[in-house]
């Protein structure tokens, strides 16, 4: 704990970045391996300082819809993007906006019961409670500005001229990597530009992170520039994270297995339309049980499992809402279709005739988007109900929020686009409020420094390892279905070693020779301490749940894991889990009986409860 | 594979494709004054390039080899 203060947390950061330690060690061994071909010092890379009062980043929904709000308190309000707004992250794919109408036939108990069947009862209703309130004035702002207009090359750039007529200053195609502290509290953060060789500190009152979830680059769905870095460098600032050990994944061809736009095709060309109701539409997880089997099909499966999909028994109990939303779909018939679909099927959408967005042409295989977590249940842990974190300064919104809108298992169609709106224009009032009344942060240059030294750390390496070599050595160790799909205790503790090897050994060795693959160098730590938090809640928590399956645990275990996970860095920096349990208003009925109350079967549960 | 080319006869130079391209394949050549796709490795084939491009000079395709793994890299 140094430079409490005059400067910035310095030695907590350089011991949380881990870059940069080992180069005077390996420089000069060049030779055995790959040279940097172009080193650059931190003096040739020179800092432009940028100070205001919110700091946002991110330009999806989320960031988006935080900036507006944030500027209507007559702030000044900055946006980084890694990207640009409306084309990173996952809101250019966006078809389905979740609204709740109760004028078009939506019902808040039906919503209700819906959402919990699917999230199997660890969701948060007191979000949900905000899509009720919210979600439609989203949806109306989103038509003022012009989303819908036909001369837009795409609905999501309407996004980002909202911003530029609010006056939010835009900082795109800039990737930041760390947040400030100083005492305790987020005071901004620092990155660099991918087009100028500069180093960018923003200084701030509060900061918003909206820089949405992350995998491991897989292929076959567009998400490759989601990293995990907002959850990263929340948790290296002391932040709380959750919703770690649920996964989504989707599918790709056998054929040419990288090709999102063959899969996901229909999205774009759907446009953005409504969606109500939340009655599922998760993953179809029986798929990756049959590949355990060594089965092609699932019909082989104990009752094949898509959670929160059809759980007609619960119904019969008074639990499930009858009907269906109004719009989008039973997930049933998705599970029937053998597809997973987020959004309206365009009439002729997708790469294939009748196919649906995210399936193409061709033999489907589970392997797109491997790694990624729950919309609306994985990221920093909100400590109200505007997404402040733990960490004085610090707020979050959308898919970096552990709101747990969504709970063990995606709970709606359409509730990522509209839950990221709604709490993305929370938040920018949340911080706003604590902004106005906050002092600006006295960060002087000189504390600066130190930090960007680390920042540019792999560019100042004159032979390393190549990120894209470290990130193939991370997806061949987290990619395949029985890491984090169907899991087991040795399994994910030997994948773990190998985690924790390549940040140990790898991460201060990752070098770059330009601003992309420092870029690349920054991901690929991240993607990596993501990989950490993942296997270390899948290991934590004890049962199975939702698109969590533990082989060796394979019920819900009600009485001690009706909870959520929760991550953070303990004091020597180690990473510490702990639980906190749901509360008891949200439970399930426990007096309607397992099998009732948990429709859909997990491979091995009835004999593993004595129930057959 | 993924990205295959910019067509020079085609690009105007008018940067939309690397303010659209979300994992920073293309770069601005000063020399010529048009777009290069600079790491075409990155491509993940979500083809908005080709959506965003006003001129129809980008083709990609569906196809992607990765590198063989190696021992050290």
């Amino acid at each position: 704990m140094s430079e409490k203060t005059t400067g910035l947390d310095r030695r907590e950061f350089l011991a949380a970045t881990g870059f940069g330690l080992a180069a005077l060690t390996f420089a000069g061994m060049g030779g055995l391996l790959t040279e940097n071909v172009d080193v650059a010092t931190a003096e040739e890379l020179p800092l432009s300082r940028i100070d205001t009062d919110i700091l946002v980043i991110g330009g999806g929904y989320a960031g988006a819809f935080a900036a507006v709000e944030a500027k209507k308190a007559g702030l000044n309000v900055v946006l980084v993007d890694k990207g640009t707004v409306g084309r990173s992250g996952q809101t250019p794919w966006a078809n389905g906006f979740n609204v709740f109408d109760e004028a078009a036939g939506d019902n808040r108990e039906e919503m209700i019961a819906g959402a919990s069947i699917s999230s199997e009862y660890i969701n948060n209703l007191d979000w949900l409670e905000l899509q009720f309130e919210d979600s439609k004035l989203r949806w109306d702002d989103m038509t003022e500005w012009g989303f819908q207009d036909p001369s837009l090359r795409h609905p999501h750039l309407a996004l980002r001229d909202k911003l530029v007529e609010d006056n939010v200053r835009l900082v795109e195609r800039t990737m930041l990597t760390e947040l400030l502290t100083q005492n305790g509290t987020v005071v901004g953060a620092i990155g660099f530009s991918l087009d100028s060789e500069e180093t960018i500190a923003v200084v701030a009152k509060a900061t918003i992170m909206c820089a949405g979830a992350g995998s491991f680059k897989a292929s076959g769905f567009p998400i490759q520039g989601l990293t995990s870095d907002g959850d990263a460098m929340a948790y290296r600032a002391g932040s709380v994270i959750s919703g770690k050990e649920f996964v989504d994944f989707h599918s790709a061809t056998l054929e040419t297995p990288a090709d999102c736009y063959g899969q996901w095709q229909g999205m774009w060309e759907a446009g953005v339309s409504q969606t109500h109701g939340a009655s599922g539409g998760g993953m179809l997880m029986s798929e990756a049980f049959a590949a355990h089997a060594g089965t092609s099909t699932t019909g082989d499966m104990p009752d094949g499992m898509a959670p929160g999909g059809d759980s007609s028994d619960m119904a019969a109990a008074g639990g499930r809402p009858e009907g269906g939303p109004p719009s989008d779909g039973d997930s049933s018939d998705m599970a029937a279709a053998g597809g997973r679909p987020e959004g309206d099927p365009p009439s002729d959408g997708g790469s294939g005739e009748g196919s649906r967005p995210g399936q193409g042409r061709g033999v489907q295989v589970s392997g797109a988007a491997t790694g990624l977590g729950i919309h609306k249940a994985e990221g920093v842990w909100p400590t109200d109900m505007t997404g402040a974190s733990n960490v004085p300064g610090l707020w979050a919104a959308g898919d970096g929020l552990a709101s747990m809108l969504c709970g063990a298992s995606y709970a709606g169609v359409g509730l990522s686009s509209s839950g990221s709106a709604v709490q993305g224009a929370r938040a920018g009032a949340g911080a706003a409020a604590y902004a106005v009344n906050a002092s600006a942060p006295t960060v002087s240059d000189s504390a600066l420094e130190e930090i960007r030294t680390a920042v540019l750390a792999p560019r100042s390496l004159e032979s390393g390892y190549s990120p894209a070599w470290v990130t193939q050595l991370l997806q061949n160790t987290m990619f395949p279905y029985y890491v984090l799909m169907v899991k087991k205790a040795d399994r994910l503790e030997a994948a773990l070693t190998q985690i924790m090897f390549l940040q140990e050994h790898m991460v201060p060795l990752l070098m770059a020779s330009d601003t992309h693959e420092l870029k690349l160098a920054h991901e690929t730590r991240n993607m990596l301490l993501n990989a950490e938090m993942k296997l270390r809640a899948s290991l934590y928590r004890t049962e199975s749940r939702g698109t969590h399956y533990r082989e060796e645990y394979p019920a819900r275990n009600d009485a001690e894991w009706l909870a959520w996970v929760l991550i953070q860095q303990d004091e020597n920096g180690n990473m510490a889990l702990s639980k906190e349990m749901v509360p008891e208003k949200w439970r399930p009925d426990m007096t309607v009986d397992y099998q009732t109350r948990y429709a859909s079967r997990f491979p091995g549960e009835l004999a593993f409860l004595g129930l057959e | 594979m993924a990205v295959q080319n910019i067509d020079p006869r085609r690009c105007m130079g008018c940067k939309t494709c690397i303010m659209t391209c979300p994992t920073d394949v293309f770069r601005y050549d000063e020399k010529s004054k048009q777009a290069i796709a600079a790491y075409p490795s990155e491509c993940q084939i979500c083809q908005m390039c080709v959506n965003f491009c006003p001129v129809g000079a980008i083709t990609v395709t569906p196809d992607k080899s990765t590198p063989i793994l190696t021992a050290w890299g």
